[in-house]
């Protein structure tokens, strides 16, 4: 779109200067709008000469005087051009004028507004307010973090592609130093398995997680650089395989053709001899030469019980530990170390902290030092004391046995108490996934020898599965000590004499004055202890100084008192309670020094608990 | 697969099968790691030569 432009000037220069326009118009015809219509001076004479007919100084005028009446449409500029004169035979260099005009009018240059751009707006304001409330911008509560369970990849996948992996800190380790040598692309995703694919090297291989390792190297030093990685991964190929050719058991393994088959009536036999004739879990050479009648002194003895051991996987329950492979049936497994008064999904419940990275256990001494020392010393809490069970902590798990299979879910370890010759088995449920692992059947043991807040030890022995529990002995004396009272329909809190005759932790020790204050309190079955929460709310008001108002009411007490009550109630580490301390919206520290904690506690617990605390009444259920 | 390729857990577990068939009785898997780790160096080897 052009705009109607008004020439100034006599008619006759009005009409020429609407010419030059126009005909610079023409010149410019495929410009853009914006762009600037040039032409010297000396070319309009020139062809205002020819079209006006007449000589090259009048036309010079002419054309002059209209561009001068017209400046706010033409721009005037001296220029020097370069010519070639025919005359002087030769390029010369001479004076012009250069007209400039723009499609709508006077030419105006294109301008780029940056006075307001995206990437200046970016630091905008320069000065920003200040920001009061920090809540609003950062956010003080952890989020969630999700624990990704482990995918699995096919194994086409891992032995189809042809991509190396980063698998673990060493393995991107081994991948550095390596290339410095040669280049390896190390571009997969962290986490999967890739396929073991040989470098460039000749000699290099990748195991599955992605370590690198070279064969040039003798076998000794590979295995002793590499040997678990490799045992690792060769594991994970013999138990991937769909042909199942390779049989393993435990570290053991032999080609599957050449190992026998039982029978029907073998297995019969042999759940009869466990169940019925022994009544305990049997080691693999006990029924090799009771049930199946083979010879120790034979020569394929150990052929017979890898054979034994491998194929009783699908139909019996191995609980055995390393050197001591012991067998039970589904049924016998359920009677060791068997109560009642608690189910197994509660009992996870209680544990659950320690695989979540709460265990405190080896703060103190650490594993190396409990294994070099084979021994270790546990203080024993009311929970433990009343239901018979242990939280199978990393310092109890450093001398204990390890499962001997994948996936093993159990094994039945013999405690021995040589203080009162006798001995018990035990229960010994390994963590698996997020849930954690405890020992239950110690009821009677505890019951009969000891007292809760006991300093008992457990050693290892000769024999890889008896575990031997001792305590230091005490002068002995009688307390007023806590028990649960299931005589009545109800279970409920009760005080009863006990004889201490071992050295006890006096903290955990539940005497009357140190924890008479739990009558107070609503008595909770054992599937309703795993909220935490609810537990502080009561703890802290049945045993908590009331330091609130009576609106506000606050109730105050010491981590390691709240550490104590908490023990009662449920298998918890200090660890533990201080994260749920800190996670609570109603507790806060009172004190850091003194470790004193206050916590708003009425209203959570009336809402939570239907108000089954009543704080005034000191004398309910004493009859 | 490529034939210049050596793959942990593929390459050479029939010689590996044939070394416990051998054995006739069970075997440390730490042993039978240490055979297949000899197992894949001459396979290496003899690639290398080719």
């Amino acid at each position: 779109m052009t705009n109607l432009l008004t020439f100034a000037g006599s008619p006759g220069e009005r009409a020429l200067a609407e010419q030059i326009h126009e005909l610079l118009r023409q010149q410019g015809r495929f410009f853009s709008s914006d762009a600037p219509l040039r032409q010297h001076l000396s070319n309009l004479v020139t062809y205002f000469a020819k079209r006006l007919n007449v000589s090259v100084d009048a036309a010079a005028k002419q054309v002059s005087a209209a561009l001068q009446a017209n400046q706010a449409i033409f721009v005037l500029e001296g220029v020097k051009v370069i010519v070639e004169d025919s005359e002087a035979e030769g390029i010369v260099e001479r004076d012009d004028t250069l007209v400039t005009t723009g499609i709508n009018g006077a030419y105006v240059p294109f301008h780029v507004d940056v006075s307001h751009s995206l990437a200046a707006r970016l630091y905008e304001p320069e000065h920003p307010l200040p920001i009061d409330d920090m809540s609003v911008v950062i956010t003080t509560t952890r989020p969630i973090m999700p624990k990704i369970d482990p995918v699995y990849v096919s194994d086409y996948w891992l032995n189809g592609s042809s991509e190396p992996s980063e698998g673990s800190d060493e393995a991107l380790d081994e991948v550095e130093q390596f290339s410095e040598q040669e280049p390896i692309a190390a571009n997969a995703q962290l986490g999967v398995k890739s396929p073991s694919v040989r470098s460039s090297d000749a000699q290099r291989i990748n195991l599955p997680q992605g370590i690198s390792i070279d064969l040039a190297q003798p076998t000794d030093t590979i295995m002793a650089q590499h040997g678990d990685a490799i045992i690792s991964a060769l594991r994970g190929v013999i138990e991937k395989d769909s042909t199942k050719r390779i049989a393993i058991f435990g570290n053991q393994t032999a080609l599957e053709s050449d190992v026998r088959s039982f029978s029907k009536n073998d297995l019969r036999q042999i759940t009869e001899y466990i169940e019925n004739e022994m009544g305990v879990p049997v080691e693999d050479t006990d029924i090799l030469v009771n049930v199946l009648r083979v010879n120790r002194r034979a020569a394929d003895f150990e052929k017979q019980r890898f054979a034994l051991n491998f194929r009783m996987l699908k139909d019996l329950e191995f609980v055995g530990v390393a050197g001591a492979n012991l067998w039970a049936t589904r049924k016998l497994l359920d009677k060791v170390g068997a109560n009642k008064r608690f189910k197994a999904a509660d009992m996870a419940g209680f544990v659950n902290h320690l695989e979540e990275g709460f265990d405190d256990s080896t703060n103190v001494t650490s594993v190396e030092a409990i294994q070099a020392k084979s021994s270790v010393t546990h203080t024993l809490s009311f929970f433990e004391w009343e239901y018979g069970i242990l939280p199978l902590t990393d310092a109890l798990a450093a001398i204990l046995p390890s499962p001997v299979i994948n996936r093993q879910n159990a094994a039945v370890v013999e405690f021995e108490v040589p203080q009162h010759s006798f001995s018990v088995s035990i229960n010994m449920r390994f963590p698996v996934g997020n849930r954690g692992g405890w020992l239950q059947g110690f009821e009677e043991v505890f019951r009969d020898v000891l007292v809760p807040g006991a300093l008992i030890t457990f050693k290892r022995t000769s024999k890889p599965n008896v575990i031997s529990l001792t305590y230091a002995e005490a002068e002995e004396r009688t307390e007023q000590l806590l028990f649960i009272d299931d005589s009545k329909k109800k279970s409920k809190f009760a005080f009863g004499e006990l004889h201490i005759n071992c050295e006890v932790d006096e903290d955990m020790l539940p005497t009357q004055l140190a924890v008479g204050r739990i009558r107070r309190i609503k008595f909770f079955e054992i599937a309703e202890r795993k909220n935490i929460n609810t537990l502080i709310d009561h703890i802290f008001m049945g045993f908590g100084e009331e330091v609130g108002t009576k609106l506000e009411p606050v109730y105050r007490m010491s981590f390691e008192q709240l550490f104590n009550v908490m023990s009662i109630y449920r298998s918890i580490t200090r660890s533990y309670l201080m994260h749920a301390l800190h996670e609570a919206e109603n507790c806060r520290v009172a004190n850091n020094a003194s470790g004193l904690w206050d916590c708003r506690a009425d209203e959570v617990v009336n809402e939570r608990s239907g108000g089954g605390f009543d704080r005034h009444d000191d004398d309910d259920d004493d009859e | 697969m490529d034939g210049k390729q050596i793959s942990f857990g593929t390459t050479g577990i029939e010689e590996l099968l044939e070394v416990l068939r051998e054995a006739s009785e069970p075997q440390d898997i730490a042993w039978l790691a240490e055979r297949y780790i000899e197992i894949l160096r001459t396979k290496a080897q003899t690639e290398e030569q080719e």
